[in-house]
């Protein structure tokens, strides 16, 4: 009779566990507190290549960070969003695109199985990066569109997520930063808005 | 997901950087956030920590009264089952 009682406390024990867990209090104002800073140099750097190619398209060089594979390449042009799948790197990962004026070429990393953690050394976490090269129109006319360049990367403070004992809760902070090589007041790939959903 | 403040991020000046807080009320394995932007959107991992059973011990003994009417009302029912 003992040891049913025994095994009966543990399961009731173990019954409570999933209350006290649920049971967040949270406090979002103390939650809130200062990042370190991430800002870094974008990795993809277009150079352009002279072409024949006429005054609406842009031809550009550029290296990648991973593989090819490692993104899902979509086209933007005249609001219309397409994937792009005739694009080549080389075993350098150096690709060369053509982009009509307007026209926004997105490289989304795709997510791997462990995040990447080229932030480390800060103590950050990056969970996603993307590079967006765009054609703008050239400021003389006659000429073929500039191209702006620019990246989008979400970090995390921590990972994983630590549990907050004080709040009963996991509290993570993610920053979001736009980082260029040439930043200017009007920038073309700005503003840029993120909806975060979950 | 308990909360995310805030919704919405605009950037306005490049190498700025903008936060937003994720609360979740309880573990889950498979917490997922999604980003858009532009025509885009990304589904990124959230990895939380898994509780040990120390820190779980931690949490209740953290409210002794709690713990202490718990376990009271429980041996005290099971004694009077016995």
């Amino acid at each position: 009779m003992k040891a049913h009682a025994t095994n009966t406390i543990l399961i009731l024990l173990t019954g409570m566990v999933p209350t006290f867990l649920s049971r967040a209090q949270t406090n979002p104002a103390a939650a809130m507190r200062s990042v370190q800073p991430w800002v870094g140099k974008p990795s993809v750097v277009p150079i352009k290549v002279a072409t024949n190619a006429g005054p609406n398209l842009a031809t550009v060089k550029f290296t990648l960070p991973k593989e090819l594979s490692s993104y899902q390449v979509l086209e933007q042009r005249a609001h219309v969003t397409r994937a792009v799948t005739n694009l080549s790197a080389t075993s350098r990962n150096e690709v060369q695109a053509s982009l009509a004026s307007g026209s926004l070429l997105m490289f989304v990393e795709r997510p791997s199985a462990k995040a990447s953690s080229d932030g480390s050394a800060l103590g950050s976490n990056r969970l996603f990066r993307t590079h967006f090269l765009k054609a703008v129109p050239a400021a003389q006319p006659g000429r073929e569109p500039d191209v702006a360049s620019g990246e989008l990367s979400m970090y995390a403070d921590t990972d994983p997520t630590p549990w907050d004992s004080a709040s009963n809760s996991y509290i993570t902070h993610l920053s979001v930063v736009f980082t260029t090589d040439k930043p200017s007041p009007n920038h073309p790939l700005l503003p840029l808005t993120v909806g975060l959903s979950g | 997901m308990k909360s995310i403040d805030p919704r919405t991020i605009e950037l306005v000046a490049a190498n700025a950087i903008r936060e937003a807080v994720v609360i979740c009320g309880e573990y889950h394995p498979d917490v997922q956030i999604t980003a858009h932007y532009l025509m885009a959107s990304n589904n990124i991992p959230l990895h939380l920590q898994r509780l040990t059973a120390v820190t779980i011990t931690h949490m209740i003994i953290s409210t002794p009264m709690l713990f202490a009417a718990l376990t009271g009302e429980l041996l005290g029912g099971l004694l009077r089952l016995s």
